[in-house]
């Protein structure tokens, strides 16, 4: 039973990195955008779900809203939430371009962090929502309801999958594309950089929060913790390893960064305490994302060439225009 | 040079960078169906100009008229999708994308584009990505590249890249095509087949070219009229055969100071 | 509200020596270092190390702090940054994160956590009596960094080497046609934007306490001077830094101090948004 309740915290887990790093492979790998934020809108996703999904305070917690909504409105709450930041976020910024971005979002997130933290009144501050709404079905026998959480966590993951590679093999994705890989370029084709830009900042920045929302159900607390620097990277770590720009990369780079991880906290060490422990992860997590960039650029999963099948038959059109242009070759 | 079908007009366009006058009031006029030429000297201010014109670089004085409208500082993805198109200097290839990938992505306004609709409409979008491929297949096979259309364009040669620039942009022709320095560094061969594409573009599409060079046998052979600038003025115009005999363009191309007059 | 003024001073000249360094960087290299702020705490901490833990003198521990934080920012860019010369501008930047995660980490494994102090003589003893406005410690502090700000100033603008960076900053290849020794020029910029980080961290633990999540929290104020010094002169940037550094000590005047962040943030967001190029700068020639 024990066991089952492990893998389905895994499970969980593997689906909350996942649609975090496909999100942030929308962002960076396929846009170019170094969001160094992700904590920020991975937090508000969290916080704008509980308070959503919570009934009205009362008692000894004091936070605002408590819409009392059902767990499935609320989590597209969150999401919407984090998609309103990501839009004031990248109106202001996405059009001056360069790393103002990489450097706003990362005093984004250290900014919501410590406005939570201050803040008791909008989610109890600093102590946070000790028992935050997870989804739970009556029907379902108390300690089952973590192998349901990891089934819809796993549902999520795959349904998020098939968007994103959905979005990326798009005209959409390709004039994303086209403008990370030479934005001059794609603005003489006509390309409007800003717009697209935006949509997918906005767009990824909404799984970014169900992320969130998700890691509400996998902790069942919620705290400024949440907006953490480490949450950012992490999910930067995962999408390195598993290769910049490639779906199936952020999907092996969360599962093999979220192995190594649990792997390293089976080491028990009795002279190491857990706040050495999470040091030494941090550290390691350091070396490995500095070592992953400096031998390895490509990642698990390199993004690869779309490749086009010639057409079946060759419509007689061609052969009269070939006339006009074949620039006197066969 | 007084033209009666201009399809773009510059009037007056200056442009200053701190001390320096890149553009000092540059007047041109280029006629609708024609291959207009512009040559000078490294620094003259063409690829200024060509940047001010083309929506990259806000000129702070003058207008440009295209097509009849003022068009002065729009934006370049507008006046691209209004039909004015230019090129890069440099091979401007999207060098992780293969050769068919890089024709796809300049053709606007399909429904693949929005993202709403690549889930509220997919038939539509799927059904406009098939036409928009086998386009791009029937464009390379007229280019003589049918077989290099999965090949990264990173991996092709200048040559190559040059005339993948063009064809990207034929993908969805535009009214006026502006080439910089289309010719730099291809070989004859490449450069006779670059010279004869724009040709037929002119004749078989009624493209109007406006393109800076170099390399004065190419624009002799190519161009119907001749620009020249120095020093962010137009010097000389008029046909190719005459301007190239013009006593000033001479003393400017061999270097002596221009003096205005 | 002079002691508010005597603190905005104090935040400013600490600022504007890591600014520099940052800055130095960032021109030089063409990325934004985020690992530059642990440095400072790295000074910091390595002072308290040698200071408290290992018992030397305070002064001494102080140099030796210099000479530990110096050669880190020296090995870290022989290391990880200059083999990554080429790349995409955002790889050096999500290393230098990576590399900020494990300095942070080493500090805290080596010396500990939590809030420190260094055990100096001169902050109790030394203080003037009744109208006391700032500890001898402080006005220190302000000489110091005005001196380092004109001896940078004397050898930006006076020496070879000076000249040779600031040549270097704006273009690396005219540099390098013209003779300029870059790969000397790169190992003298790194010592010297890790040696003034280290001094900074020093001047904190000096006047007041230091601890591992100061690196975090002094990204946004450097960033915040970077940005709104702009892509002028290094000029601009120690101007902006002391800047910086005021706005956020005289806010504390008026609203509680968590929101001092904030402020700055605001300040950050409206430079960006109405003027890009920083507030300290002329029009930028920019070209497709």
């Amino acid at each position: 039973m024990s066991t089952l309740l492990i893998v389905a915290g895994l499970i969980t887990l593997m689906g909350i990195y996942g649609v975090a790093a496909l999100a942030l492979n929308l962002q960076f790998g396929a846009g170019g955008m170094v969001n160094f934020g992700v904590a920020a809108f991975f937090g508000v996703g969290a916080y704008g779900y509980a308070l959503a999904v919570m009934p009205a305070p009362s008692g000894s917690y004091t936070y605002i809203l408590g819409l009392g909504l059902p767990w499935g409105a609320g989590a597209i709450f969150g999401g919407l939430v984090s998609a309103l930041l990501a839009l004031v976020v990248g109106v202001a910024l996405l059009r001056v371009g360069g790393d103002y971005l990489a450097v706003v979002t990362l005093a984004l997130a250290e900014m919501t962090r410590q406005l939570f933290m201050n803040q008791p009144t909008i989610a109890n501050g600093a102590r946070g929502l000790l028992d935050a709404p997870v989804p739970y079905v009556e029907s379902i026998p108390g300690r089952m309801q973590s192998v349901f959480i990891a089934g819809i966590a796993l549902v999520v993951l795959a349904v998020t999958f098939l968007l994103f590679r959905r979005v990326t093999r798009s005209a959409f994705g390709r004039s994303l594309l086209a403008v990370k890989q030479n934005e001059a370029v794609a603005r003489s084709l006509g390309v409007n950089v800003y717009a697209v830009k935006l949509k997918a900042f906005v767009f990824a920045a909404f799984f970014m929060g169900l992320a969130g929302v998700m890691y509400v159900w996998y902790l069942s607390i919620l705290t400024p913790t949440f907006f953490s620097v480490n949450i950012t990277f992490t999910i930067f770590i995962a999408l390195i390893i598993g290769g910049t720009g490639s779906n199936v990369g952020a999907v092996v780079g969360a599962i093999v960064l979220l192995g190594m991880r649990e792997g390293l906290t089976y080491i028990q060490v009795d002279f190491i305490t857990s706040e050495r422990m999470t040091s030494l992860q941090d550290a390691l997590q350091g070396v490995v994302l500095i070592v992953i960039l400096l031998f390895w650029p490509g990642g698990l999963s390199r993004p690869r060439l779309a490749v086009y099948p010639p057409p079946a038959e060759v419509s007689p059109a061609p052969r009269v225009l070939a006339t006009t242009a074949a620039g006197g070759r066969p | 040079m007084n033209s009666a079908n201009p399809l773009l007009e510059i009037d007056g366009l200056v442009k200053t960078f701190g001390q320096l006058r890149a553009l000092d009031g540059v007047d041109m006029s280029v006629e609708q169906g024609k291959i207009t030429g512009l040559i000078g000297p490294n620094g003259s201010g063409k690829t200024t100009l060509f940047n001010a014109v083309s929506g990259f670089l806000r000129p702070d004085e003058g207008t440009v008229v295209f097509d009849g409208r003022v068009v002065t500082g729009a934006s370049a993805h507008r006046l691209a999708g209004a039909g004015l198109k230019r090129t890069f200097q440099n091979t401007a290839d999207f060098t992780d994308m293969s050769v068919l990938q890089n024709l796809l992505t300049s053709v606007r306004s399909v429904p693949g584009e929005s993202l709403a609709r690549l889930f509220t409409s997919p038939r539509r979008v799927w059904r406009s990505e098939r036409d928009l491929v086998d386009r791009a297949w029937t464009l390379l096979e007229r280019m003589g590249m049918a077989e290099l259309a999965n090949t990264r364009a990173g991996d092709l040669s200048i040559g190559r890249g040059r005339l993948l620039q063009i064809a990207r942009l034929l993908m969805d022709p535009p009214s006026l095509l502006m080439l910089d320095e289309p010719s730099s560094g291809l070989n004859p061969e490449d450069q006779h087949r670059l010279s004869s594409t724009v040709r037929q573009l002119r004749d078989a599409e009624g493209v109007t070219v406006l393109v800076i060079e170099h390399n004065m046998s190419f624009i002799n052979t190519i161009s119907d009229a001749l620009y020249v600038m120095h020093e962010g003025h137009v010097i000389a115009s008029g046909q190719p055969a005459e301007v190239v005999r013009d006593p000033l363009v001479i003393e400017t191309y061999l270097g002596v100071r221009h003096v205005p007059a | 509200m002079l002691t508010a003024i005597v603190a905005g001073l104090i935040s400013g000249s600490v600022l504007l020596l890591a600014t520099v360094g940052f800055e130095l960087v960032r021109r030089v290299e063409g990325f934004l270092n985020i690992a530059h702020p642990q440095l400072i705490v790295l000074g910091g901490f390595s002072a308290y190390g040698f200071n408290v833990q290992l018992g030397m003198h305070w002064i001494l521990s102080c140099f030796a702090a210099i000479v530990v934080t110096t050669l880190v920012g020296v090995v870290s860019a022989r290391l990880i940054f200059w083999p990554m010369r080429g790349r995409p501008h955002h790889i050096p930047l999500i290393a230098s994160v990576g590399l900020a995660f494990f300095l942070h980490s080493m500090i805290e494994l080596f010396t500990g956590y939590g809030v420190k102090t260094l055990d100096v003589p001169l902050q109790e003893t030394l203080r003037i009596g009744e109208t006391a406005v700032a500890g001898i410690d402080q006005i220190a502090v302000i000489v110091i960094a005005a001196a380092v700000a004109l001896a940078l100033h004397f050898w930006l603008s006076q020496s070879y080497s000076g000249r040779a960076m600031r040549a270097m900053a704006n273009n690396q290849a005219l540099a390098e046609v013209r003779g300029v020794n870059t790969s000397y020029l790169q190992y003298v910029t790194w010592a010297v934007s890790s040696a003034l980080a280290a001094l900074a961290g020093i001047l904190i633990a000096l006047t007041g306490r230091i601890y591992p999540e100061l690196g975090w929290d002094q990204v946004l104020l450097i960033s915040a001077a970077a940005i709104i010094g702009g892509l002028g002169s290094i000029y601009g940037v120690m101007l902006a830094a002391v800047l910086v550094g005021l706005t956020s000590s005289l806010t504390t005047l008026v609203m509680p101090s968590q929101y001092t962040q904030m402020v700055v943030f605001a300040v950050i967001g409206l430079v960006v948004f109405f003027r890009p190029e920083g507030l300290f700068s002329g029009p930028k020639e920019r070209v497709a």
